[in-house]
């Protein structure tokens, strides 16, 4: 396929049919397709050109080109017209709106910077299109030392699919574009949260417009609460509640916290009452502390319930709680904590009518939810623990700190940054789950 | 009997009651007011800090010692000037929510930001210098040789950095620039002549000698430094401040341009009243730290040199782990390249080229035999004074692109005095480089 680089395309002449020279390009303009990403038509096609002729910026629609020439453009017409360029919506400027702006590149997972953009045609069709952009540095020291390096892009030089990356409508801000997010939401939260940290504020609040609420609470939760706060600020607040909803309760009762009271209590308004008691329960206990850190989701079932039964009531729960390998099992009638079981135990219990009394470990450890935040997390990896129930005086089960949270007080900041990106980008492999998943030991239980 | 799984839910506890209730309820996990101000509060105190590090110190130690209290009002001036252009990256950083390097990339042609990356990067790199030179003075006074201290120092801080662990030590560095404030005990001892002070502070007065000219230039470059620009800049959209609570912010940059300099006026002020009124008031040059640090005696006796060397050397290094590091993430994401502390050498090599690189420039220069500290950092900072126009104009042209900032952009007023800064300091650049071509033809247009 033969490429037109467009740092090249800038400032040749336009020439009429005479071969005359009438005007010098300015920039190409090209449409985007608001699908993009989920339609066949991915790469935008020309729209037209942007031409400087005495002293103005003149409009040349795609039909007056007649051919893109080595040195030179074509034109249809022994006449420009001298039509001012209007902007109008759904398309860009390469040179003002894409070139030297960021981009994500999909397939790497990465936020990149456009250094050349490359034309082309797509097989079978005659007008050009955009299709693909050079992120290499070998672009640049081209651009900038241009007749040292010579003319010609190297095929070295690193082309990136157009299909491969995501544009942002700020990136235009002069005209109204709409840009489909979705190949966005294929990424793991993981990897969203980090390209959030390096977009600026408007790409990041266009980008959380386009997702669903489920993929930004996930996201949300990677990110620190701070962050995560500032975010939800910036979105209306009937979405932003929705987005609360869907995240774990001690996440959401984390960045409510680092929220204005104002938001915050406005916020927790709009949540569905369940989800913001949650809320509002955790917001009670001090950040480092036991209560701070804990969740309130988890099972609780009486002790003198049999296995079969207690199973039955588990799926029919309406919400289900993140953590399920512990079961916590209760004096009946209370919320006081007697034992623990395993759900494997439970599950593979070949007597069906085994109460729950019989199979669990009466020894708990638990703290209480004044607990400093640190001691409770050494407690989990002292006995090699999943999950820790938080108790109050009179032994009734508040919540639970679960591994996960344990590791975000144990590891220091800096290391978990590193360990973070080490396991994620090992050799461009994606490693997903929890990388500490696997060194902690099961907790026996009999 | 309860025959449902509990969800973990007891009783509501509304929102109300968590801040308004007593005991252990009150608060809870709402972080105090305060925590959050001392947050916002940060970034331009702690880029003015960085201000006063070996360049400071010494720039505004030899204004004292060589023009007395003549030079005083020049601290006013650029603490306005400062406030100005430290304001416009702030609101900068907080309308778009990009660093000023990025910026500069997506809105100038390619050229140009090549060519203002470029006189950023030979700015840094003489502060980063600077640096080194420091810490080696500052190692001088305990009697151990350069060739020791600056690569010690060198392999240190990159290792530091390259371990992930300068965050760590970053505090100790900070706590150690503490005795800079004994600048402020040494010029009430030293007993200075308050009216000429005063006269110093208010009336602008300029010899027209190239050793004045050449310093005024020195001023400018350490207290309005390119670098402290980008670094108030990221700091604010790292922190991601918006326009809602930028107010503080503006409070953080004018405080910090006050404090910052009110510090660099005592240091000259010290200066003054001791080395230059000493000297019969004709003004002496500084040669090395030892003369730097008289200043402090009045204050300190003979500890002076010692405890001046342990704030030196806590600036030095502060500055000298951060400085190569930030450098580093501008021009990379300019670039487009890779780049990240926790990336391998063969992921980014161009970050870590980079920043190998600018230590080893630093410590080598520092490692040279008989340096002449103090006039190779005054020259070090006149190179920042000369470069700052540059990002001056590129500051100003994005500040009031409407296509960026909106109804952000400087209002009259405030364009008026940014412009007249940047020209004023333009014309000194200018006058600077042509002072030192001709000197360096032996002619001499100036006293």
């Amino acid at each position: 396929m033969e490429l037109f680089i467009f740092s090249q395309l800038v400032g040749i002449s336009l020439v009429d049919n005479h071969r005359e020279k009438v005007a010098a390009l300015k920039d190409v303009v090209v449409r985007v397709n608001p699908q993009a990403g989920t339609s066949e038509e991915t790469y935008p096609p020309l729209a037209g050109l942007l031409a400087h002729t005495a002293g103005r910026d003149v409009w040349i629609p795609v039909g007056q080109v007649a051919a893109f020439e080595d040195h030179a453009i074509q034109l249809a017409s022994v006449y420009v017209n001298l039509e001012r360029f209007v902007r109008r919506d759904g398309e860009i400027l390469l040179g003002q709106d894409v070139l030297d702006k960021q981009l994500v590149d999909v397939e790497g997972r990465r936020v990149v910077r456009v250094n050349d953009l490359a034309l082309g045609r797509v097989p079978g069709e005659q007008d050009l299109r955009l299709v693909a952009v050079d992120i290499s540095f070998r672009a640049l020291t081209r651009r900038v030392l241009f007749s040292l390096s010579g003319k010609h892009p190297s095929l070295r030089e690193r082309l990136l699919d157009w299909a491969n990356v995501q544009y942002f409508a700020s990136n235009a801000p002069a005209v109204q574009l709409h840009v489909s997010h979705e190949r966005l939401s294929q990424f793991h939260p993981a990897d969203l949260a980090r390209i959030f940290d390096e977009l600026s504020h408007q790409q990041r609040d266009e980008v959380v417009r386009g997702l669903d609420d489920a993929i930004v609470a996930d996201t949300l939760e990677e990110l620190s609460p701070n962050e995560a706060a500032d975010i939800l600020e910036e979105i209306e607040e009937e979405r932003a509640s929705d987005i609360l909803e869907e995240m774990r309760p001690d996440v959401a009762a984390d960045v409510v916290a680092d929220m204005e009271e104002d938001k915050a209590e406005a916020l927790l308004a709009l949540m569905e009452s369940d989800e913001s008691e949650d809320v509002r329960e955790l917001l009670a206990y001090p950040k480092d502390s036991a209560g701070g850190m804990m969740t309130n989701e988890f099972l609780l079932l009486p002790a003198s319930l049999e296995v079969a039964e207690a199973l039955r009531n588990i799926r029919m729960m309406e919400e289900q709680p993140e953590f399920v390998d512990y079961l916590y099992v209760a004096e009946p009638g209370t919320e006081r904590v007697m034992g623990v079981v395993s759900l494997r135990d439970v599950v593979f219990c070949p007597d069906r009518a085994t109460q729950l009394a019989q199979l669990m470990e009466e020894d708990v450890i638990s703290v209480h939810s004044s607990t400093p935040a640190r001691e409770a997390a050494a407690l989990l990896t002292t006995y090699g623990l999943r999950a820790l129930p938080v108790v109050d005086e009179e032994g009734k089960i508040l919540g639970i700190i679960t591994f996960d949270d344990a590791l975000d007080v144990l590891l220091p900041d800096d290391l978990r940054e590193r360990i973070g990106h080490l396991f994620v980008f090992h050799h461009g492999h994606r490693v997903t789950g929890k990388l500490t998943a696997s060194t902690h030991e099961d907790q026996e239980t009999r | 009997m309860t025959e449902h799984p509990i969800k973990g839910g007891t009783p509501t506890t509304p929102l109300k009651a968590i801040r308004k209730g007593t005991g252990a309820l009150q608060r809870g996990r709402r972080r105090p007011r305060l925590l959050i101000y001392l947050g916002i509060l940060g970034p331009g105190l702690i880029a003015a800090s960085a201000g006063n590090d070996a360049g400071g110190i010494y720039t505004y130690s030899s204004m004292g010692s060589q023009f007395g209290y003549s030079m005083l009002w020049v601290m006013v001036v650029l603490t306005l000037g400062m406030a100005i252009v430290q304001e416009m990256c702030t609101r900068m950083g907080a309308v778009t929510g990009k660093g000023l390097s990025d910026l500069i990339r997506e809105n100038f042609p390619i050229r140009i930001t090549a060519l203002v990356m470029l006189a950023f990067l030979l700015a840094n790199a003489g502060v980063i210098v600077s640096e080194f030179i420091g810490i080696a003075a500052a190692f001088n006074i305990f009697h151990i040789p350069s060739w020791i201290s600056a690569p010690v120092a060198g392999l240190l801080l990159w290792w530091l950095v390259v371990k992930g662990s300068y965050g760590r030590v970053e505090k100790l560095f900070l706590a150690l620039t503490v005795v800079f404030f004994a600048y402020f005990f040494a010029a009430f001892l030293a007993k200075p002549d308050w009216g000429p002070v005063l006269v110093g502070s208010v009336v602008p007065t300029i010899q027209f000698n190239s050793g004045y000219i050449l310093m005024l230039v020195t001023a400018v470059g350490t207290t309005i430094s390119p670098y402290m620009q980008i670094y108030v800049q990221s700091a604010v959209v790292e922190r991601g401040v918006s326009m809602r609570d930028y107010w503080q912010q503006r409070i953080d940059v004018y405080s910090a341009a006050i404090f910052s300099n009110l510090v660099a006026g005592f240091i000259i002020l010290a200066c003054a009243a001791t080395l230059f009124a000493h000297s019969g008031g004709h003004g002496v040059v500084l040669n090395d730290a030892a003369d730097a640090a008289l200043a402090l005696a009045p204050f300190l006796g003979r500890f002076a040199s010692n405890v001046f060397a342990v704030g030196l050397l806590g600036a030095s290094f502060l500055a000298a782990g951060v400085l190569p590091l930030s450098t580093c993430y501008s021009i990379t994401e300019v670039l487009g390249v890779e780049n990240g502390v926790n990336k391998r050498w063969n992921e980014a090599p161009v970050f870590w080229g980079l920043f190998t690189g600018l230590i080893v420039i630093g410590v080598v220069i520092a490692m040279l035999p008989n340096l002449p500290v103090v006039q190779v950092l005054l020259n070090l900072y006149l190179l920042n004074g000369i470069v700052l126009p540059v990002i001056l104009f590129s500051i100003l042209r994005l500040v009031n692109d409407k296509r960026l900032m909106g109804q952000y952009t400087n209002g009259p007023i405030f364009n008026v005095l940014a412009y007249g800064l940047t020209f004023i300091v333009s014309l000194l650049a200018i006058a600077s480089v042509v002072i030192q071509v001709l000197g360096f033809f032996g002619i001499q247009i100036l006293g």
